[in-house]
């Protein structure tokens, strides 16, 4: 009688679960790979479908004689745009960029809602403008149709590009990437289309961007100033000229004179020389300073910096600091563009970070403004279920398009809930309304069990 | 015996349900003085706690020596030394009056740069600022979460939160799955900042490790600045 050979039998038994264990995870890996690939593919055909409807809800708005259907249809187009836009982020692109194709559809998108928001038909203008819309919405729309042809002939995956992608390997003159880009590159040619009203104009001329040029060595005293109850003649560790930002600035690294190796850090805006950013991190010890306390701090901290005429906003309390946010306050008016904000820390009352984007870019010397509607006018403007909350105030806003608009602020509430609501001081129109949510700011639950 | 054993069991179970029948008051919506129960007492003694008027247990209950350390409390910030818990008590205690008359609204909402960032959402944003970038100096984690709410801002990017984060192939750690570790105290304060305002990026819409990055084209965007290990663009 043979020995059964045991050990053979155990190795084979073994090759076969593994065998058996590895089929099964590439299967699985498979699956889940189409899954992902179906989400990719779904986005993708839907971006398409997308499209076609902009163009032709885009139609039916230049056809109708009535200012119901027309609203209808803008509504269509403006919803349609929206969702291809998100389909565009939901698409795994990779190197081929379609800025702009998403700027085109924000702009489409923007405008026919504004159109919409009338309640009138369109006048001829806005006609000619919608036309010239439709005309490139249709040429987009016929580029993508070609593209998915191309992508269900080719039978492109997503995931293999995606895979390539992330390993630097995608072929940057497949056919399908190819037509992505000439997609790009028509956009690019679109004629421009006058928007006139209908879309966000630049904000207002900021200084930061007016304003005289410093020079480094001035920017520097500026910084040194700014931090000298930090610590007077703080070393410097580093200095850059930073010229590609949005607001060009330089940036100060200060060694803090407590040592550890704290940095201190001090942005001050070239043109002009507002100190506009400082940063001065540390994680606050045991919190003794009152809420308070700690305001005090931070409003003769801003008086110092020999910024004069501001009121407090609002306070939000992160435990063991707080940040306060200001505004320009003038005759009783407010400023909301020249905004402010600093963050105390309630241990010893130091300065932890200051923000200063909208005092530094908007602060000025303003026109007058014009007298315009009293409170009480302009309070018969809201709805009349509201019940106005405290006393009213103007103050200055940038209405949906950028344009600094002056404004009859009132908190309002009805039932339990609260809203800010802003009326416009010259023209009774509604530019605004906040919701003001009582849910607590930011309680982040694991900030507790960090400590 | 047994009887007295299960009366003294029944009190110690009555005991222990008082603090419980506190009324959930909100606080700041009525005036506090000794003998009051409540969330509101709670919230309170909390807050003396904090700033150390007190070393009682934090029960709901205004018994003397929370008395005693709201006298404390009042004195050293100037006010009338009253032992009742009013409106300029609240308000030194940073609790915002919820009465309707008095309402001090907070408006930072109406300015806030990027509106409607949920406790969820700023979850979100802690979670991409510790798994793209912990470890870097705390301006340069900040920047991340700043680049995240430019995208949002920005017109060429999905306008969600969720959608930038989430965006397939704009951020590697969220590609690889550290996006789902647990962040840090830091990560959080950054995201918080950024999202009160601070932008140490210059406005910056992407950012990458000139060490790892496997992209050639990421170079051709315009650069603005580095901080620590990230060079951030245009």
């Amino acid at each position: 009688m043979r020995r059964v050979p045991w050990i053979a039998v155990a190795l084979l038994a073994i090759v076969a679960a593994s065998l058996y264990w590895g089929f099964s995870q590439m299967r699985l890996k498979n699956q889940f790979l189409t899954r992902l690939e179906n989400t990719y593919q779904r986005a993708f055909h839907e971006l398409s479908f997308n499209m076609g409807a902009i163009d032709s809800e885009l139609a039916k708005a230049t056809v109708t004689s009535t200012p119901e259907q027309a609203m209808i249809r803008l509504s269509a187009v403006w919803r349609q745009a929206y969702a291809a836009q998100e389909k565009i982020g939901q698409i795994p692109l990779g190197v081929v960029e379609l800025q702009s194709t998403e700027r085109f559809l924000a702009r489409l998108g923007d405008a026919v809602l504004s159109i919409a928001s009338t309640g009138v038909l369109p006048n001829e203008q806005e006609r000619d403008m919608l036309e010239q819309l439709r005309a490139q919405a249709r040429e987009l729309s016929n580029s993508l149709i070609a593209l998915q042809a191309s992508v269900l002939g080719n039978n492109l995956r997503w995931t293999t590009l995606e895979v390539q992608t992330l390993n630097d390997t995608a072929p940057r003159d497949s056919q399908v990437m190819g037509q992505f880009r000439l997609v790009e590159d028509q956009v690019q040619q679109f004629p421009e289309v006058s928007f006139g009203e209908h879309v966000n104009v630049a904000k207002p001329p900021a200084i930061a961007v007016t304003a005289e040029p410093i020079t480094a060595e001035a920017a520097m005293e500026k910084a040194r100033e700014f931090v000298v109850d930090l610590g007077a003649d703080l070393q410097v560790i580093s200095q850059e000229e930073v010229i590609e930002a949005e607001v060009p600035h330089y940036t100060f690294t200060f060694a803090h004179p407590a040592g550890n190796n704290r940095r201190i850090t001090v942005e001050v805006v070239r043109n002009g020389g507002r100190v506009f950013q400082m940063f001065n991190e540390r994680t606050p010890s045991q919190p003794i300073l009152s809420i308070a306390d700690a305001q005090q701090r931070a409003e003769q901290y801003v008086a110092a910096k020999g910024i004069d005429s501001v009121v407090l906003l609002g306070v939000e309390e992160w435990g063991d600091s707080a940040v306060f946010t200001f505004c320009h306050e003038e005759n009783g008016m407010l400023f909301y563009p020249d905004l402010l904000r600093v963050r105390i820390s309630q241990d010893n009352g130091e300065i932890l970070s200051y923000e200063g984007n909208g005092y530094t870019m908007y602060h000025r010397k303003r026109g007058n403004f014009p007298e315009g509607l009293t409170g009480a006018e302009a309070a018969k403007r809201l709805n009349n279920s509201l019940t106005v909350v405290g006393t009213s105030q103007r103050v200055v806003i940038f209405d949906r398009r950028g344009v600094e608009v002056m404004c009859w602020e009132f908190a309002v509430q009805r039932g339990n809930e609260n809203f800010l609501i802003y009326i416009n001081a010259l023209n009774g129109r509604e530019e605004n309304i906040v919701r003001l949510d009582a849910r607590p700011m930011p309680t982040i639950p694991a900030w507790t069990t960090f400590r | 015996m047994r009887s007295l054993k299960i009366c003294l069991v029944l009190l110690l179970i009555m005991l222990a349900l008082i603090p419980l029948t506190g009324t959930a008051q909100v606080p700041g919506s009525r005036n506090l003085r000794q003998g009051d129960r409540g969330d509101d007492v709670s919230e309170v003694q909390r807050r003396l706690s904090r700033w150390g008027y007190f070393n009682g247990p934090v029960n709901g209950v205004f018994g003397p020596q929370t008395l005693v350390a709201i006298r404390l409390f009042q004195q050293r910030n100037g006010l009338p030394v009253t032992g009742i818990v009013a409106e300029r008590t609240f308000a030194a205690l940073g609790i915002t009056i919820r009465s309707v008359q008095q309402a001090q609204v907070n408006k930072t909402a109406a300015v806030t740069p990027v509106n409607s960032v949920s406790p969820n959402d700023r979850h979100l944003l802690a979670r991409a600022v510790y798994s793209e970038a912990r470890g870097e100096p705390f301006e340069g984690q900040v920047a991340v979460a700043a680049v995240i709410l430019n995208r949002v801002r920005s017109p060429i990017f999905p306008t969600t939160i969720s959608g930038v984060i989430f965006q397939p192939l704009a951020f590697t750690a969220v590609a690889d799955g550290q996006f789902y570790l647990t962040p840090n105290e830091e990560a959080y304060r950054a995201a918080q900042l950024a999202v009160n305002g601070w932008d140490p990026s210059g406005g910056a819409l992407y950012y990458f490790n000139p060490q790892t990055a496997t992209s050639a084209w990421i170079w051709s965007r315009p650069y603005i600045k580095s901080i620590g290990r990230h060079r951030f663009c245009r």
